[in-house]
């Protein structure tokens, strides 16, 4: 049978078709002026979840970004300290090394002992070093100087803490090395206390003593041992340093490709939207004209 | 066989032609009038009369004016009306309800915020701005949460008005549809069919149907039952009764049944189709699912950190307080996440530190907090707090996507359907105007047979003179 066609199914059809050409056409714009293939959860639930949670991750690969640029430079600024300190040591030993000759007169070491006790006061400077108001080897306690001196001794006030920071979701890197480890040796198999080195080196000068238990030639092997001991610990700044470097390298790669996958999941193709666009338009401007033509005729026409 | 006979076939041609156009008339002026159907005279010819041995035409007999329509056809709609309301009042509230989530920003956004200024107050746990900022990120947090959930029980507030708005409807349809049941079956025992009575009442029957979901059922006499799930609606002049006066729990509207016979009960939990089934089912439980499950992420997040806090040390030294004020139950936590007043009050009183002794430099509870990030914890099934939210946005999204599918499917089987009846039943006004033109050409030939008849008397007449 065929079937019947009024004026009403051709209303109807005109109304659907307009309606539909001008859904799709509603839906591309909104493709081509947000520039993305999902703007509302039901346009794709899967990827719309999944640009979320890549979202989440970007946020926390910006995070970890600001936490190794952190590291980097407390890293940094250790490590020009620790070069400092190195110095200090070995211009230290040349200074026992001058004086174990016995060509020294007692006067000449004790005008030497005064610039020992110069490079004690330079190095614990160092040590009490403080950036942006944390004292950088005092561990947690960071607040107040960690090394003071008081009758004949350097002693320490700060903690063992170590401050760790995330560089990713399952490792971090220690900003700090606490100061009693790295300046009296503690903690270490065979450490030595820089400030009871240089203690003990002004005193063996101010006591005229070259090679008693306590004497300047024993000094001298102290002071290899923590010029070694210092060296020891820009090497482990120069290890976290590394670290860093390469997980903020990672991190950027990561951020790319996260934001590429994130484009590819979420974003629309330009061209496809663009191509669609114009094909709707015509679709619809087609949808028009074809309308107001089938609307127009009926028997009432041509009955006169 | 005499003349009166001749003239009596005239008479009655010129009545069913008459007829005919008239009808016509009728279809024309109702081509736009939705809900009808066109009319159709049955024209039937007259018993003969059986004279001097021959059968003899008696001319032509309007039997009855009938309406066109598809039996079948126009079932279909109605049960299609039915899956249509609840299809696109599922779709329309599920559309809004994905509009809590937007695709940047929001509760994830704000919890990853939170995450971040956690992660700065680890690199620098005695910073005075860095312990501001983390309680701005938490309140933040807690303000986005509560957003979220005010927008979705406002929307849960506008469908029961929905539902307020489409039980009025309900009873002054079914009031209607009985009024017209009385009246079809009336005209009916007293013969011809109540064409344009049938075409409102199946109107009528459509938006009833895709208001409830009811089943419609035609008697012998003409009248309909309708009913749903067991729950009479209309049966013959009688007919029941809806409210929504009642509030449950939630302060939403329960809804009542009144009997024709005036008995009422509760009936919620009885309509599951229809426009109303499908908003009690958006209002009762796709949106009151969501609300609980953002509840009972508000309420795992709050015990979480503040067990975690609870256990480090401010910067006085003292243990940790509460991070974020505490919630008792899950209802209604996603509205109440607030920081602590005491910290709020006193940045100092964050528990960065994990010894009273290792201050102010001590970072491990903050780190351990931004642990938490990546904690999956028991009561959300094993998923961390993001992986949980995110789950809810995609099952949000799902949904919404399933429900438009399915109302565009429902969309366009009811439009399918409508075309169908409009083949069957619709006026086409080519048509009608060619019957128009049809029947009067008839006319003027009848009445040509009139004169025609009225001569032949003339002539018997002259002759007798």
């Amino acid at each position: 049978m065929t079937m019947r066609v009024t004026q009403q199914t051709i209303a109807t059809q005109v109304n659907e078709g307009l309606q539909r050409a001008y859904q799709k056409l509603a839906r591309t714009q909104e493709a081509v002026t947000t520039g993305y293939r999902i703007n509302h959860l039901s346009d794709d639930p899967i990827g719309a979840a999944r640009v979320l949670g890549l979202r989440g991750f970007e946020q926390s690969l910006i995070q970890y970004e600001k936490n190794l640029s952190t590291a980097l430079s407390a890293v940094e600024s250790a490590d020009s300290v620790l070069d400092g300190v190195v110095d200090r040591l070995v211009r230290a030993k040349e200074l026992a090394l001058a004086m174990a000759n016995d060509s020294n007169s007692p006067d000449q070491r004790l005008q030497t002992s005064k610039e020992v006790r110069e490079l004690l006061n330079q190095v614990l400077n160092f040590a009490n070093t403080s950036v942006e108001n944390r004292f950088i080897f005092a561990g947690f306690i960071n607040e107040t100087p960690p090394f003071s001196e008081a009758g004949g001794a350097v002693s320490y006030a700060g903690d063992s803490g170590e401050i760790f920071v995330q560089t990713s979701s399952i490792s971090s890197i220690a900003l700090n090395v606490p100061g009693d480890r790295l300046f009296q040796g503690a903690g270490l198999a065979a450490g030595v206390d820089i400030f009871d080195v240089y203690l003990d080196l002004e005193a063996a000068l101010q006591n005229n003593d070259v090679s008693g238990v306590d004497g300047i030639r024993t000094q001298i092997g102290r002071i290899d041992v923590a010029i070694d001991q210092v060296l020891s610990f820009r090497a482990e700044f120069g290890a976290r340093y590394d670290h860093a470097r390469v997980a903020q390298e990672a991190i950027s790669v990561m951020k790319i490709q996260n934001n590429e996958r994130r484009s590819q999941i979420q974003d629309a193709d330009a061209l496809a939207v663009y191509s669609d666009f114009a094909r709707y338009q015509q679709a619809f401007q087609a949808a028009l004209q074809s309308a107001s033509q089938m609307l127009q005729p009926s028997l009432l026409n041509f009955l006169k | 066989m005499g003349i009166l006979s001749t003239l009596s076939i005239g008479a009655q041609a010129l009545k069913a032609q008459q007829l005919g156009i008239q009808t016509a008339g009728h279809n024309l002026a109702n081509v736009a009038t939705p809900g009808f159907s066109r009319q159709r005279v049955d024209l039937v010819t007259a018993y003969p009369s059986f004279e001097g041995g021959v059968f003899v035409g008696a001319g032509v007999d309007a039997a009855s004016i009938q309406r066109v329509v598809d039996a079948f056809t126009e079932a279909e709609l109605i049960g299609l009306h039915g899956q249509v309301g609840y299809s696109e009042a599922e779709s329309r509230a599920l559309s809004s309800l994905q509009e809590v989530f937007p695709l940047s920003g929001g509760v994830n956004g704000a919890l990853s915020e939170f995450f971040g200024a956690l992660s700065d107050l680890a690199s620098n746990p005695a910073g005075s701005v860095e312990r501001v900022s983390v309680i701005a990120k938490a309140r933040a947090l807690g303000e986005t949460l509560a957003l979220a959930r005010q927008s979705l029980t406002s929307m849960q507030f506008n469908l029961d008005k929905d539902l307020a708005s489409a039980v009025a409807r309900v009873n002054v349809l079914t009031e209607q549809v009985a009024r017209l049941n009385e009246q079809i079956a009336f005209i009916e025992v007293h013969g011809g069919p109540a064409n344009d009575f049938r075409d409102q009442r199946q109107t009528l029957l459509q938006e009833l149907t895709s208001l409830t979901g009811a089943t419609v059922r035609e008697d012998a006499n003409g009248q309909v039952t309708v009913a749903v799930d067991g729950l009479l609606l209309v049966g013959g002049a009688r007919f029941a009764s809806l409210s929504a006066d009642g509030l449950n729990v939630n302060g939403l509207h329960s809804l009542t049944y009144r009997s024709p016979d005036g008995t009422t009960f509760d009936a919620s939990t009885l309509f599951a189709a229809g426009e109303i089934g499908s908003l009690l089912n958006a209002r009762d439980k796709l949106f009151q699912d969501v609300i609980d499950r953002l509840d009972l992420f508000a309420q795992t997040l709050v015990g979480q950190f503040n067990t975690q806090h609870a256990l480090g040390f401010d910067l006085n030294g003292n243990a940790g307080g509460n991070l974020f004020a505490p919630i008792a139950g899950a209802t209604g936590a996603a509205a109440a996440v607030r920081v602590d007043a005491a910290l709020a009050a006193d940045p100092r009183l964050l528990a960065a530190a994990q010894s009273a002794t290792t201050l102010p430099g001590d970072n491990r509870n903050a780190l351990a907090l931004v642990g938490l990030s990546s904690t999956t914890i028991p009561a959300l099934g094993g998923l961390t707090l993001e992986d949980h939210f995110l789950a809810l946005i995609g099952d949000v999204g799902s949904q919404v996507q399933s429900a438009q599918s399915r109302a565009d499917f429902q969309r366009a089987l009811l439009t399918q359907t409508q075309a169908r009846r409009e083949s069957v039943s619709g006026v086409s006004i080519d048509e009608e105007m060619t019957k128009l033109i049809q029947f009067q050409r008839a006319f003027e030939a009848s009445s040509l047979l009139v004169r025609t008849a009225d001569e032949m008397y003339q002539t018997l007449i002259d002759m007798a003179r």
